[in-house]
């Protein structure tokens, strides 16, 4: 056993300390160069999709048909998203507003919270797990399926083809989801601050007027726009290095919902900080 | 076996041709020549690297050493846009089809056309029907890929990849998981097209020997990475070597270990 291990090894083996460090550094070693690599094929993806917008031919029908998925089709989870959060953070808000008698800060709490944070970041959760995982399934699909090789042998770039309208679709689509998850969202806080919670209405409007300017709303939308970039960049990226058949599309398709989600909520810290 | 060609009768010619998976070494040095207006079949063990030397000869995988002429012009030195136009003259027929599922079958066709040939609704149209006239789909357009059988996929890809009228056609396995009678079909349909598109040189990758000696003009037998014979159908059957007779009869016993 002792022979296969230094046979398939030339670094120490055993239990010494210095083969327990050696391995160590190995697997370090080996998970950095992973790491490495990953993000490499993702800069790859973004760089040639993005050069791919602007490099003829355009495809204007392949752009409005990746909107109307990424868009259209996730308006109705996004505004059953949006209502409910917005009317249960003016529930849970009302709980510590009341302590103090400031029930009318709820409508303006509810707004900024949706316009900065809630909105933008949980838009693009919902556009990842259904567009982001699609994108990464089907682009996936057609890898394993040899469809994506059928497209480069006809002279076709899958990169203006497949990549950059679902890039352009998912940096339009996911700021305009956004400001209806804003807009969904005040009203349910609306709703159930005036008919549940029994606020006045007028303290309620006046104070999401005066608290939540449009440098909120921007900021919020800009957020948005990068968070589309990611999740596109993502599914994309996970779809295009698929291998294995059907058991990799799945794989892909849930790394890419996973990396996706991850990587938004740990750039999100990073761009609140920035727009501060 | 037999003398090489002139240059001149050359449409596709590759020397030296090597390609590694990391520590898998597919191919060791693959000299072929696939000659003007004729079909050429590379035989082989399944997984002894024929569909990568299509995807080498396509450029979408870039060998580790060697080079592939198209008509004269190494295709190593040709940057992405030229590859691509240059790929526009070739015709692939995909293992499985390779057919786009979000398509009808006739815009499958058409989409080669689509791409790269402003063409009126009617001619494109035309052109379309004709293709899959040729291959026996008329009338069957409409369907999704997913409403066609192993067959009419395979006739499919070969629609697509003739309506622009291409140079070099390539097949990968075109007769793979069908039965006896439409593989038989299937091989007419190459000889046909090879009839009707003298123009046309094609590629076949198989391991059919009853399909190769239907279709073939020349036969090349990939092994361990090598071309290890190359010739017509009637000098591969008096090849002297054991492990080319192997092959074709499929016995158990010889150098090929099973």
């Amino acid at each position: 056993m002792v022979a296969r291990q230094g046979a398939s090894s030339p670094l120490p083996t055993g239990c010494c300390p210095m083969s327990v460090i050696v391995r160590s550094i190995e697997a370090v070693g080996r998970s950095s160069r992973s790491w490495v690599e990953e993000l490499g094929r993702h800069a790859r993806i973004l760089v040639l999709g993005l050069l791919a917008l602007v490099r003829p031919p355009l495809r204007p029908r392949m752009w409005f048909k990746q909107m109307e998925f990424v868009g259209v089709q996730s308006l109705s989870i996004v505004i059953i998203t949006g209502l409910f959060t917005g009317a249960v953070f003016a529930l849970q808000s009302n709980v510590a507003f009341s302590m103090f008698g400031a029930q009318g800060l709820v409508g303006a709490t509810v707004g900024l919270s949706l316009a900065r944070e809630l909105a933008p970041v949980l838009t693009a959760l919902m556009v990842t797990g259904r567009a982001g995982s699609s994108m990464a399934a089907e682009i996936g699909t057609m890898r394993v399926s040899e469809q994506i090789d059928a497209l480069e042998s006809m002279g076709v770039e899958p990169m203006g083809y497949l990549v950059a309208p679902r890039l352009l679709a998912s940096v339009i689509m996911v700021p305009v989801l956004a400001m209806v998850f804003n807009l969904v969202g005040i009203f349910g806080a609306w709703v159930v601050g005036i008919y549940v919670l029994g606020i006045s209405e007028g303290p309620f409007i006046a104070r999401i007027e005066w608290y939540v300017d449009a440098d909120d709303i921007t900021k919020g939308l800009v957020k948005a726009a990068v968070f589309g970039l990611i999740l596109s960049t993502v599914g994309c990226t996970r779809g295009f290095f698929t291998s294995g058949g059907a058991e990799g599309v799945g794989t892909s398709t849930t790394r890419a919902v996973v990396t996706a989600s991850v990587v938004i909520l740990i750039s999100d810290y990073f761009l609140t900080s920035a727009m501060l | 076996m037999s003398g090489a060609p002139a240059s001149q009768d050359v449409a596709i010619r590759i020397r030296g041709l090597c390609k590694s998976f990391g520590s898998q070494q597919v191919l060791r040095g693959v000299d072929l020549d696939v000659q003007h207006g004729q079909v050429t079949v590379v035989i082989g063990l399944s997984g002894a690297g024929k569909s990568v030397l299509l995807k080498l000869i396509l450029g979408l995988l870039r060998p580790d050493a060697g080079s592939v002429e198209i008509d004269g012009r190494d295709i190593l030195t040709l940057g992405p846009g030229s590859m691509r136009r240059l790929r526009r003259h070739f015709g692939m027929v995909f293992q499985h089809g390779a057919l786009f599922d979000s398509m009808t079958l006739f815009e499958n066709v058409a989409f080669p056309l689509r791409e790269h040939e402003k063409l009126p609704e009617a001619e494109l149209q035309r052109r379309v029907e004709a293709a899959l006239d040729d291959v026996g789909l008329a009338g069957h357009g409409h369907k999704l890929s997913a409403q066609l059988s192993g067959g009419m996929r395979k006739r499919a890809s070969l629609a697509r990849a003739l309506v622009r009228n291409p140079r070099f056609l390539l097949y990968d396995e075109p007769t793979t998981g069908l039965d006896p009678i439409r593989t038989a079909s299937i091989d007419r349909l190459i000889s046909d097209t090879s009839a009707r598109h003298p123009e046309i040189s094609s590629l076949v990758i198989s391991h059919d020997m009853t399909a190769t000696f239907r279709i073939a003009d020349r036969v090349a037998m990939l092994y361990e990475g090598r071309i290890i014979t190359e010739g017509t159908p009637e000098e591969l059957h008096a090849c002297p070597d054991a492990r080319v007779q192997q092959f074709i009869t499929g016995n158990l016993d010889g150098p090929i270990s099973t």
